[in-house]
């Protein structure tokens, strides 16, 4: 049988792990559901603190990752909550600035930016299902690791992926022919 | 320009990353964080348990130092109430606890929208849980006080007491709780429903 501390240590590496590995995905995520730029690295901390208060309980029944994306997903969800029972006013979602483009390629640099602030923006008008939906597809993680993440059936995954692509892709070809 | 099958995912990738952080230095943070968290709940423990304590002793040194036994009684009966809503709060309380995160994220958000309804519940129960038993034994004192003292009016006077107080205990809990978690409750809804 395994001392507390054993187990300790072990929950410790496993989290560097899922740090090291899962950093940068982390952090969209939480960039993308975090509307306040100096509340971001406490909902980055958050989550970190909800996996590593669910590492004991990881039985292997799913796979890490879509385990790592429920529950970063859900403690974000949970943030909502929180300042909905404060009773913050919501902040509308800024943009996060990619850096200012120079030299060769500023012009192609600038033009994905904006492609990209128009992506955004459209994921940010829909329902949280689908917006969670469609960050977990753009992650990278198959139809049946959505399922296994959201909870709603590979067919139905189908169906709100296609209309929720075909939707982002006339945000952006509105935006850019609006320019 | 229309965007490529994989041209969301390449916008998606193209945002600023953070600066990486030190996981040893994050592992550093998460356990002070959670040692902090710990010290939240076990201040709030110690507070319910104080405030529990603090009701059932003032009564008791009452029943203790009373003249009669009805009075006595009364004032057990009072001690006890504060002690059975204390129980009743933290038993509550540990039913009412966020669901697991490792949940499906649905299930999890209709476990999110689930807690406000058993909080609402209880609030708009309160009247039987909380307001009731305490109206009962103030009126159960006064009426001792005045069968002791043979004076009606120490007894009109605490039924004054305690059914206004009794009315804005209910109010603040029925009235203002209710609506103020019924109104968050729907944000939810709309923010989360899709």
């Amino acid at each position: 049988m395994r001392s507390d501390s054993q187990e300790k240590t072990e929950a410790q590496a496993t989290l560097v792990r899922l740090v090291e590995q899962y950093q940068p995905a982390l952090w969209r995520l939480v960039n993308f559901y975090e509307p306040d730029p100096a509340s971001r690295e406490d909902l980055f901390q958050e989550v970190l603190l909800g996996l590593w208060r669910a590492i004991p309980r990881f039985r292997g029944d799913s796979s890490e990752r879509t385990w790592l994306y429920r529950i970063a997903h859900n403690i974000a969800i949970s943030q909502l909550d929180s300042r909905l029972r404060k009773q913050r006013a919501e902040v509308p979602m800024p943009e996060t600035l990619d850096a200012p483009a120079i030299g060769d390629g500023a012009d192609d640099a600038l033009v994905e930016s904006e492609r990209r602030r128009a992506m955004l923006a459209g994921i940010r008008e829909l329902g949280a299902i689908d917006r969670q939906i469609i960050v977990l597809h753009l992650e990278g993680l198959s139809h049946r690791e959505i399922e296994q993440v959201s909870g709603l059936s590979q067919n139905a995954i189908t169906t709100r992926l296609s209309r929720i692509r075909a939707r982002l892709t006339n945000a952006i070809q509105k935006k850019e022919v609006r320019k | 320009m229309t965007p490529e099958s994989n041209e969301l995912e390449k916008l998606w990738n193209s945002g600023p990353d953070a600066m990486r952080r030190d996981p040893q230095e994050l592992l550093r943070k998460i356990e002070q964080r959670t040692r902090s968290f710990d010290r939240t709940i076990l201040r709030r423990d110690l507070r319910e348990a104080v405030a529990g304590v603090l009701v059932a002793g003032i009564f008791l040194a009452f029943a203790v130092y009373d003249h009669s036994w009805l009075e006595r009684a009364a004032h057990l009966w009072l001690a006890a109430c504060g002690v059975w809503v204390i129980l009743h709060m933290r038993r509550y309380a540990n039913a009412g606890r966020r669901p697991a995160p490792e949940e499906s994220l649905k299930a999890y958000q209709d476990a999110l929208l689930a807690r406000y309804d058993r909080q609402i519940e209880l609030l708009r129960r309160a009247k039987y849980w909380y307001v009731l038993p305490f109206w009962v034994g103030f009126l159960f004192s006064g009426a001792a006080t005045a069968a002791r003292t043979h004076n009606g009016i120490v007894f009109a006077a605490m039924a004054v007491f305690a059914t206004l107080l009794s009315g804005a205990i209910w109010w603040l809990n029925e009235g203002v709780g209710v609506r103020y978690l019924l109104n968050t409750r729907a944000k939810l809804e709309t923010a989360i429903s899709s």
